[in-house]
């Protein structure tokens, strides 16, 4: 029954992760979190935080941990499985009945039309964070660093999250 | 004409760039290209190009979507699934090896999780500044921008739902402007 959910959770998931990366979380929130229950939003959290910082997209990265937590091994294997099912055949549709430049166009309209709703789908799920990432004073002033640093150097993601990974276990432990 | 790629080089490739993609997303988008187009030769880099609309007009990760449309030219149904094995093959591992490590050492490394969940909401919403360009155009993807976000966050409507209207209000649109 679990695994049926499962499936379930993760095809639907799957189905909407339009423009890839952070914009599946907010639907994975929805069901694992608001509706289902199975982990709590700080739960959850640390699994983002480790999906970002390993290989693999975040959103199948996301996926097979929280199919583990729910319903271990055969429990992550069907999450990852469901989450690209959708995915997988539409392209193989689209690619069949589509390949014609005038029919592309209008499906890239349509995608196009669709960009705000996404934004909107990833600034929802950063308002997720709110409280686990700005809840004290100096989780404030990571934040602040952490923007600055993104906005005026190169450094990549990973390694910020990892160096803060470091800090926290030198100063919260 | 070349001869027909084994199964297992698809598989072994699209492993790599599955191994390599960390984070994900479209700045992966070159190193797919490298691997798929240019050191291998598996298509050409036009034919590429076009299966890259196609796998970005889809939902998906990018280099899932390619790795799919790359195993079905190759090899139909069959590449299809060595394709987007490989591309899974690695992170999967990765991650049910944490998950387990993490579920017996959890005490020892919650300082460590702690740490790494605090700068998502400064990551996260560079990101949304860095999209904000290319998605928020014009007064009507603002006010969509806006509406959509308040229901989600605020309201607790369904993801899910929320992006079938939005798809279903691009397909009105669309219709309407080739009127």
């Amino acid at each position: 029954m679990i695994y049926l959910k499962l499936f379930l959770v993760f095809l639907q998931v799957g189905a909407i992760s339009f423009g890839g990366g952070y914009s599946i979380l907010r639907a994975i929130i929805h069901y694992v979190v608001d509706v289902n229950k199975w982990l709590t939003l700080e739960q959850f959290n640390e699994i983002v935080a480790i999906s970002q910082s390993t290989p693999g997209p975040i959103g199948i990265n996301a996926a097979t941990f929280v199919g583990y937590k729910v319903g271990g091994i055969i429990g992550s294997v069907i999450a990852t499985l469901s989450v690209i099912l959708v995915p997988i055949l539409s392209l193989l549709t689209l690619y069949f009945f589509y390949t014609r430049h005038s029919d592309n166009k209008k499906v890239q309209t349509v995608v196009s039309k669709l960009r705000p709703v996404v934004l909107a789908m990833i600034a929802s799920a950063a308002f997720s964070f709110v409280k686990s990432s700005l809840g004290t004073p100096q989780a404030v002033t990571v934040n602040v660093v952490v923007f600055l640093i993104l906005l005026k150097t190169k450094l990549d993601i990973v390694t910020i999250i990892l160096i803060s990974g470091i800090l926290g276990y030198i100063f919260f432990r | 004409m070349h001869n027909k790629i084994s199964l297992w080089k698809i598989f072994s490739i699209a492993a790599k760039i599955g191994g390599v993609t960390i984070g994900g997303g479209y700045a992966m988008v070159p190193v797919i290209r490298e691997e798929f187009a240019i050191k291998n030769k598996f298509l050409e880099e036009d034919e590429f190009d076009s299966l890259l609309v196609i796998a970005q007009s889809m939902p998906g990760p990018i280099a899932v979507n390619t790795s799919t449309l790359v195993g079905y030219k190759l090899r139909k149904v069959p590449g299809v699934i060595a394709a987007v094995g490989g591309a899974i093959f690695f992170p999967t591992i990765i991650i049910l090896s944490l998950a387990i490590l993490l579920g017996t050492f959890y005490d020892v490394l919650k300082p460590f999780l702690n740490g790494m969940k605090i700068p998502l909401f400064a990551v996260i919403v560079f990101s949304v500044m860095k999209l904000w360009k290319n998605s928020v155009k014009n007064i009507e993807d603002l006010i969509i921008f806006i509406a959509t976000f308040s229901i989600v966050t605020f309201l607790k409507f369904n993801p899910v739902y929320v992006i079938l209207i939005g798809i279903l209000y691009g397909i009105i649109r669309s219709l309407k402007r080739s009127e």
